[in-house]
């Protein structure tokens, strides 16, 4: 589904951060991607989904068969990447339902069918907003308006419910949720997957890691993959650290 | 004819010549010393900071539109309690109306009043009206402007309000879309104790408006609530000064604006609390939001707070640039288009502001309004 | 550097007067004096031409009349324009000051004497707007930084005066500025070259004496590229009961790359507290030029005495990715009044601004932060923030703000702020309950509400700093 082949790209002030990356992920499959801080793997997800202070200075990405780096942001979304931000920006005026409805009619848009009914996307919204825990704030408020942190995350994911993508990269979803709103989000996620769906999680920590089991775990140091491995290498990282590694 | 003392001074001849409620001629006479003593603006005049004088000069002042004569004439006696002292002017948005006006316009809201819907003229070249609302009236003024054709049109207005205790008033102020119209606006507000005065505004752009509001904050607990909005294309020009004074214990004041600015328009907003010596428990809100949407536009903001006393909650705010990034690429990374999330950002900008005043049926008709020129300007 | 811990009842610790002979003219200002002056100091001829341009603009001008100053315009005519202490010359010995000057800084706490003086501070001493001495010149001269008087530096360094002089504030800027760049005495020059770091924090302290002159002093600070220097700035008054002028010019340029901190802790005679009676007037024109890209130019003030502060260091931001700063903490008190503040000028693209001003006023005093903020047109991504906090001590005070904030470019964004407080008697009791005096309370306070601001002085002074504010703050609170 997703193939990266030699990704390199830069920040504004010139300084390059990912300098030859290489990952492949097919359908059906978890990945985990891990690493220490400043390594690149926050960058890795931006640059996926286009955020336009990261320039990529060389290398190729391929999205089902696509050129992935030649499209807008709004497109790589519309054709099926979803990506769960480690900050979720709050966007207070604009509802959060209102917003979640206009990204999936922009979807079906894009692939030439009809917008989403009134009773079909309601019917969407109370399926997940009670697999997730969320009570009927979250349908008042503006985008993220006032969330506590683990709350942004777990709106993170009932967007990624409502939507329905095909490659869903989860940026540090662990990171500031506690051990209950953890679970309902693995939950969340482990529900989404099936064979014609990948997910990439990016995080530190072991614990997600327990809850939503990866087929396949890499770790990024210094703008590259140094390692990969299978499953065990999670716990073999959670003893040892990053440094052994070379 | 342009803008300057002489050209004035010929107006006030010729309407003394034609005779216009003569008992007014001591007002007259006194503001037109007043303004003989300040002049006209000079560059970087205080009141009149960030309006361009060339454009200011240019204006010809020749009524073209005047009132018929109030039914009833008022004397000056009748409103004594209320009209404001001319030698306490210095800002020529409040002596014109009050020097050029053909007469006054007297409104007493009476205290059955229950949300009654005053409409004030808002076309003719010089208005002044004088408005007193009894003790816990309810009363909406409606201060409106038709859109003119394509002829040059000058108009200074001003009102007068003296609100008692108890009261609640609701101004809605629109500036219709008219790029041939230059207007000035001026609002002397006094507010009694316990009484409250919400003001929402809007300029749909004008080749220059300004708007002045002076609102005095004169009885404890009294309330002044401003929010206004510009939404702006090509080279309109919007200028506001707004200058509330606290001088009882208790008072509160908001003042809330925001513009967005298309083509090569400018705005300004210089806002002013000032809270006099032994005000204590009170509050004062300011806070000015522009959105710069084009490289030709310039908005300016001075948010001036003046504080005598040190038991007051005063705070102001002001910021200046565009749509935020962040919140553009999270929509975006959602599918949605860049001009859908442009759309969405800028519509949740303006209602935003509109939101915080309490909704009235007044307050719709803004809405309606603002909705009508953001989707002029940003079709879809 | 001064010692502020031993003030008794926080009487001005300052106020004495040295005996000394000095050379003056009589009062007056006019082409002939300015003329008379200049040959006095032998002057090149291009800095006697500047003079004379300067006055022929000042003439054309009018005093500033800002609606929150209570001022009679100032008698130009009735201040000596042309006082210089009778010494030797200076010399780069210590040997050959006067006893009496160098007695008089030691009692400012500013000894000059080799063995006392600090080891990391080079000072120039300045009385009554002369250069007296300037300590470690030989050692800066290693490293090719020139720290000298600006009379020496007219008649060392012509050229760099002469390519640099009213470049950042030209005469025609206002009307002190005019009046002096007409008959500026004496002042510092700092010159640091390309790439060099200077090691020891760079300091002029200035020292009124004589009732009747003003004080017209000029510095210029200017560092290469990659360099940089950190600049103290110290200044104390007699106690006289007429009022004194002192109007002075500064004068900051970066180049690419180059970093200037430029910091003041000013205690100007402020005047009888009871009476409002003498003080200073403190007139002064501090622009900094970042003129290279990745220039940076950072100002931090304590302001405390003087008995009208008239000063807006500002910065022209005119390199790509050029910085500026703005810190102050302006205390007032008695019948002190303060309007100051900064200006923030974006030209260049990616250029960033940082105001942080807190102003404590007390007793009947007025203090005011006046600041403007301008994004030009072609200033893309410009920032600036700006935080403006005032706390007032007492109900006969007065704190206003006065920001101007003027975009012209979409890409750039500005956030400006400013609340208001008071010391919370709630506070002063609960540090009074643990068994905190009254004084040293609303001191923790004070200093709590200016920390932003401290912690960007240099080295000792931030703890100075807020002694010097607990000292002033005594009368004033419960």
């Amino acid at each position: 589904m997703l193939k990266i082949h030699n990704l390199k790209c830069q920040i504004p002030d010139g300084t390059e951060i990912l300098k030859g990356l290489d990952l492949e992920v097919k359908a059906g499959e978890i990945h985990a991607i891990m690493g220490p801080n400043g390594a690149g793997k926050s960058t890795l997800s931006r640059v996926l989904s286009g955020h336009p202070d990261f320039s990529v200075t060389s290398g190729t990405v391929s999205f089902l068969d696509q050129n992935l780096l030649e499209l807008d942001v709004s497109a790589r979304a519309n054709m099926g990447i979803f990506m769960g931000f480690q900050y979720p920006t709050e966007i207070p005026g604009v509802n959060n339902l209102q917003f979640m409805r206009m990204a999936v009619d922009a979807k079906r848009k894009y692939a030439g069918l009809e917008k989403i009914s009134d009773a079909e996307f309601l019917a969407l919204i109370d399926k997940w907003t009670a697999v997730l825990e969320m009570d009927t704030r979250y349908r008042e408020r503006g985008v993220n308006e006032g969330f506590s942190g683990g709350e942004k995350k777990r709106n993170e994911i009932l967007q990624m419910a409502v939507m329905q993508p095909k490659l869903a990269i989860l940026d540090e979803t662990d990171s500031g949720v506690d051990i209950d709103a953890l679970r309902i989000i693995s939950q969340g996620i482990n529900n989404l997957m099936s064979p014609d769906k990948a997910i990439i999680l990016v995080t530190h920590y072991q614990r997600l890691l327990d809850l939503v089991k990866p087929h396949k775990i890499h770790v990024l140091r210094a703008g590259r993959i140094v390692l990969s491995g299978g499953p065990e290498l999670a716990l073999e990282l959670e003893k040892r650290g990053y440094d052994w590694i070379d | 004819m342009a803008l300057e003392l002489t050209s004035i001074q010929e107006i006030v001849l010729a309407n003394q010549a034609a005779g216009y409620s003569p008992q007014w001629e001591p007002v007259r006479t006194a503001f037109l010393s007043q303004l003989q003593k300040i002049g006209m603006p000079k560059p970087r005049s205080s009141a009149f900071f960030w309006v361009p004088l060339s454009l200011l000069q240019k204006i010809n002042p020749k009524p073209t539109a005047v009132p018929k004569a109030a039914p009833s004439p008022v004397v000056p006696s009748q409103v004594a309690p209320w009209t404001v002292q001319a030698q306490t002017q210095n800002d020529i948005a409040a002596i014109l109306p009050a020097l050029l006006a053909t007469s006054p316009l007297f409104i007493d809201v009476k205290a059955s009043a229950d949300w009654q819907v005053i409409s004030l003229d808002g076309d003719s070249s010089y208005v002044h009206t004088i408005a007193h609302v009894a003790s816990g009236a309810k009363v909406r003024f409606l201060w409106k402007n038709a859109t003119p054709g394509t002829a040059q049109v000058f108009s200074a207005q001003r009102l007068d309000l003296q609100v008692s205790e108890q009261a609640e008033v609701e101004i809605i102020e629109i500036i219709a879309e008219s790029p041939t119209l230059s207007a000035m606006r001026h609002a002397h507000i006094e507010i009694g104790a316990n009484a409250s005065v919400r003001w929402l505004g809007l300029d749909c752009g004008a080749q220059l408006s300004r708007t002045s509001v002076d609102a005095h904050l004169c009885g404890s607990e009294a309330v002044f609530e401003i929010r206004a909005l510009s939404i702006l294309d090509q080279s309109a020009q919007s200028h506001r000064r707004i200058q509330v004074y606290h001088e009882a214990p208790g008072v509160r004041s908001e003042q809330f604006v925001r513009h967005v600015l298309l083509g090569s328009s400018q705005a300004s907003c210089d806002t002013l609390v000032e809270i006099l010596k032994g005000v204590t428990a009170t509050k004062a809100h300011q806070l000015v939001n522009s959105l710069l949407l084009s490289p030709d536009v310039k908005a300016s903001a001075k948010p001036t707070l003046i504080i005598h006393n040190d038991e007051v909650e005063a705070s102001h705010g002001t910021t200046c640039g565009e749509l935020d990034a962040m919140q553009l690429f999270y929509l975006e990374s959602r599918g949605l288009s860049q001009a859908d999330s442009r759309q969405l950002l800028l519509n949740a900008f303006v209602r935003a502001l509109i939101e915080t005043h309490p909704t009235s049926p007044a307050s719709a008709e803004v809405t309606q309004f603002a909705q009508a020129t953001m989707q002029r300007r940003f079709p879809e | 550097m001064s010692n502020t811990a031993e003030i008794p009842n926080g009487e001005y610790k300052y106020g004495f007067v040295t005996d000394i002979e000095n050379d003056a003219f009589e009062k007056g200002l006019s082409e002939d004096v300015i003329r008379r002056a200049s040959a006095m100091r032998n002057e090149p001829q291009f800095l006697l031409d500047f003079r004379l341009k300067a006055y022929a603009k000042l003439l054309t001008m009018e005093q500033p009349d800002w609606a929150y100053l209570k001022l009679a315009p100032v008698d130009l005519q009735d201040i000596v324009y042309y006082s210089a202490p009778k010494t030797k010359k200076q010399h780069d010995s210590i040997e050959d000051v006067d006893q009496e000057l160098l007695d008089t800084f030691e009692k400012l706490g500013i000894p000059l004497q080799e063995q006392k003086r600090l080891a990391n501070v080079a000072i120039d001493a300045v009385f009554d707007s002369v250069s007296i001495y300037t300590s470690h010149k030989k050692k800066l001269m290693e490293f090719g930084i020139i720290f000298c008087s600006f009379g020496e530096a007219v008649h060392e360094y012509p050229e760099l005066i002469e390519q640099y002089l009213g470049s950042v504030v030209p005469p025609g800027d206002n009307y002190f500025a005019a009046l002096n760049s007409a008959v500026f005495s004496d002042g510092s020059f700092v010159y640091i070259p390309p790439g060099i770091k200077c090691p020891m924090d760079l300091s002029t302290y200035f020292r009124i004496n004589n009732k009747e002159s003003g004080q017209f002093e000029r510095t210029m600070i200017i560092v290469d590229v990659g360099a940089s220097v950190s600049y103290l700035e110290g200044c104390t008054a007699p106690e006289f009961s007429t009022n004194q002028l002192h109007s002075a010019i500064v004068e900051l340029v970066a180049l690419d790359n180059a970093s200037i901190k430029y910091s003041t802790v000013q205690n100007w005679y402020a005047g009888d507290r009871k009476t409002g009676l003498g003080g200073v007037y403190n007139f002064v024109t501090k622009r900094g030029r970042c003129a290279g890209k990745k220039s940076h130019i950072s100002w931090t003030q304590v302001e405390t005495g003087s008995a009208i502060t008239w000063k807006y260091p500002s910065c022209i931001l005119q390199g790509d990715d050029s910085v500026g700063e703005f810190y102050s903490v302006a205390l007032t008190n008695g019948h002190m009044q303060a309007d100051t503040g900064t200006k923030m000028i974006h030209i260049g693209k990616n250029t960033r601004s940082t105001i942080i001003s807190k102003g404590i006023c007390a007793d009947q005093s007025s203090n005011a932060y006046r600041g403007m903020v301008e994004i030009r047109p072609g200033a893309q991504g410009a920032r600036n923030f700006t935080q403006c906090d005032s706390m007032l001590i007492g109900n006969n005070c007065s704190a206003n703000t006065f920001p101007y904030i003027t975009c012209s470019n979409p890409s750039a964004k500005t956030e400006h702020e400013a609340t208001t407080s008071r010391i919370s008697e709630e506070q002063l009791f609960y540090f009074q309950s643990r068994g905190i005096a009254r004084e040293e309370a609303v001191g923790a306070v004070v200093g709590g509400f200016c920390k932003d601001v401290f912690r960007e002085l240099p080295g000792e002074f931030a703890a100075e700093a807020q002694q010097l504010l607990t000292l002033k703050l005594e009368h004033s609170v419960g």
